[in-house]
């Protein structure tokens, strides 16, 4: 399935490879994400259409949160 | 003052008390730092150890084993250990050197992208490129890999920041909010469906992993098993979180589990998991360990429900707090249950097993089981032990009955052969008054036996068994079970002396030849808190049953040859 997730994270190239490799563990693949540095730069704010299981997005999700470069991260399925 | 200086004093206000590692070129001005404090630096010979012995020190203690090398291959020697943590959920903090901030990026002289490296696997790494930041980045580390599920995080340091001077003004750093968080509230009307569920199962099962024993929930798991009359069993990460002598526990599950272990999870129709990820060693194809049961899942890490198993109830929250909840609900609700006949009929087919295999020792040699069974008999209560990776691991799994929490110590999820030694070493470190002893494997033991020096060099002594079969067991196994016995690069000579080798780092070496020569070494050692390393010759030959084949369902389980309980199993399932 397609879903959308939409993360807030501190901005530093680590945070945005650890999301990636998140992303990779949990097999997912990439349909489009963009990254925009919000909070006069401290943050970013990312969304990713991604396409799996819905179950492999709802891990990812709450994975995330496990890790402190994440500081929200939510999930919403598409179709 | 440097703001080397200024880390290495808040390390020691945040409870640093050693830091195994070997000095470099990068971290220099950190070793220069802990040289006036009171922080205690243990030098290892080889930085896979040093993350080891962190885990072996942090199991022990209950907070953060503190390791460090310096850039480049001392940084990148840590990694498996660092991996190793991650898997089995171990606070380990890493600090390591860096090249200086204009070379980076540069391919420098020993510069490797350690944070880069270890990502994949760590809860947090960072390099600190404004010296004023670095105490608070080492509390944010520290606080992290403590925090929630336990795991490793890393600190990488620029040579040039660690010398850079910072206000010498300083007070106690509290962690930043991001690297501070609760762990999930536990949800009382899931508790309370889970209560009713487990109250009117007919044959409940708990599986405790290694979450129990961070949590310190022995206590609150023994209490709902003995109100349910229910049997426990653990993973291999769990064993030891109750105490193994309890007449209700019965020992590890999974591909090498204990028989009754098994037939207690396929024979359940509620399952309690707490504090794990229920890995496919542990439960076997998802699929099946779903069928005909319902499952309750306690975790603190939320991403762990449905990841391998879908749970029919999830409760996230620490466990000890979860199950605090969980046992007063289920008292309101459910009168004390009396034994079932499920384990009275589990204990007599451990017993059986038990029996079968020592009635195999005819006296010719030494075999593998027989010698764990003796040491765990012979050994104080108290006594740590650690092991290597492979068959000598699977015996020590299946014989040693662990009788204090958090006193098995072992690679888990990683399955690092070279584990046992320095983690045993960590261990002793840690505990310096407790007996520790490395149940290992010849293939193991010559990964990290360097470590020897440090047993001598630091009088920490730790006792070693070395199972000594001259193969790489396990793959021996597999090549004979799975590939038609076709070995190959499995079998060592025997030109390597392993009683001079450890008698080259100073380290009492002995072979012996029998279980009374085997006791006598043993027991003398602990009782004079010596250092020895006891060669036991074993056969190459030795298979680990029971044997769950890898993608297989627990009842798949192939039994040592001979063995017969399926008249047993056959009642325990009417």
């Amino acid at each position: 399935m397609r879903m959308l997730i939409h993360v807030d994270l501190i901005n530093s190239p680590d945070a945005v490879a650890k999301m990636m490799l998140t992303v990779k563990q949990g097999g997912l693949s990439i349909e489009t994400m963009s990254f925009n540095s919000v909070d006069d730069g401290r943050k970013l704010s990312g969304t990713l259409t991604l396409i799996g299981p819905e179950e492999k997005g709802e891990w990812l999700a709450k994975k995330l949160l496990n890790f402190p470069y994440f500081h929200a991260a939510k999930m919403l399925k598409l179709e | 003052m440097r703001s080397a200086d200024h880390l290495v004093r808040q390390m020691a206000a945040s409870g640093v008390e050693v830091i195994f590692g070997i000095p470099g070129g990068a971290n220099m001005p950190f070793y220069d730092a802990i040289l006036n404090s009171d922080i205690r630096s243990i030098l290892v010979r080889h930085e896979q150890e040093a993350a080891h012995a962190a885990e072996g020190y942090a199991k022990i203690k209950g907070r953060p084993g503190v390791c460090s090398g310096t850039s480049g291959p001392g940084a990148t020697n840590l990694i498996t250990g660092l991996v190793d943590a991650a898997m089995d959920s171990v606070p380990v903090v890493a600090i390591t050197g860096q090249v200086v901030r204009a070379f980076m990026g540069t391919d420098a002289f020993q510069e490797a992208d350690i944070v880069g490296l270890v990502l994949p696997h760590i809860k947090y790494a960072v390099t600190v490129k404004d010296a004023r930041r670095l105490s608070q980045e080492f509390v944010n580390v520290y606080s992290i890999a403590m925090s929630n599920r336990p795991g490793p995080a890393l600190l990488d340091i620029p040579r040039d920041v660690m010398q850079e001077e910072v206000d010498d003004d300083f007070a106690f750093l509290e962690p930043e909010p991001y690297f501070r968080r609760s762990p999930p509230e536990p949800d009382v009307g899931s508790i309370m469906e889970a209560a009713k569920l487990l109250a009117m199962a007919e044959k409940p099962v708990i599986l405790c992993g290694g979450g129990v024993i961070y949590s310190g929930a022995s206590a609150e798991v023994l209490e709902l098993a003995e109100h349910l009359a229910c049997p426990i069993v653990t993973t291999t990460m769990g064993k030891s979180a109750v105490p193994e002598n309890h007449p209700l526990v019965f020992g590890v599950v999974g591909m090498h589990g204990r028989v009754e272990a098994d037939l207690a999870v396929t024979e359940s129709d509620v399952i309690l998991c707490v504090g794990t990820r229920l890995s496919d060693r542990a439960v076997g194809p998802a699929k099946e360990f779903e069928k005909n049961r319902k499952i309750i899942h306690v975790d603190i890490d939320t991403s762990e429900f449905g990841k391998n198993a879908r749970p029919t109830i999830a409760l996230p929250g620490d466990a000890k707090h979860v199950l605090r909840e969980l046992v007063e609900y289920l008292k309101h609700i459910a009168a004390r249950k009396p034994e079932s006949p499920l384990v009275q009929r589990l204990r007599d087919i451990g017993a059986a097993y038990d029996e079968y295999m020592l009635s195999l020792d005819d006296g010719s040699r030494l075999h593998s089981w027989k010698v764990v069974s003796l040491l765990s008999q012979e050994l104080p209560p108290e006594t740590i032990v650690t092991t290597g990776v492979g068959q000598h691991q699977m015996w020590a799994q299946l014989f040693w009955k662990a009788k204090s929490p958090g006193s098995w110590i072992t690679s888990g999820g990683l399955g690092t052969m070279g584990f046992g030694l320095p983690a045993a070493f960590g261990a002793k470190v840690a505990a310096p008054e407790r007996p520790v002893v490395d149940l290992d494997g010849d293939g193991s033991f010559l990964m990290t036996c360097q470590t020897l020096a440090c047993v001598t060099d630091y009088e920490l002594p730790v006792v070693t068994i070395i199972f000594d079969n001259r193969a790489l067991g396990m793959v021996r196994q597999w090549q004979d079970m799975f590939y038609n016995k076709r070995y190959k690069d499995v079998e060592y000579t025997d030109r390597t002396d392993l009683v001079k080798l450890s008698e080259a780092f100073g380290v009492e070496g002995v072979r012996v030849e029998s279980y009374e020569e085997l006791l006598a070494n043993v027991k003398r050692a602990v009782r004079n808190n010596q250092a020895i390393t006891v060669d036991v010759p074993v056969d190459r030959g030795e298979l680990v049953f029971p044997m769950v084949p890898p993608g297989r369902w627990l009842t798949d389980v192939k039994l040592p040859p001979g063995f017969e309980v399926s008249e047993r199993i056959l009642s325990i399932g009417r």
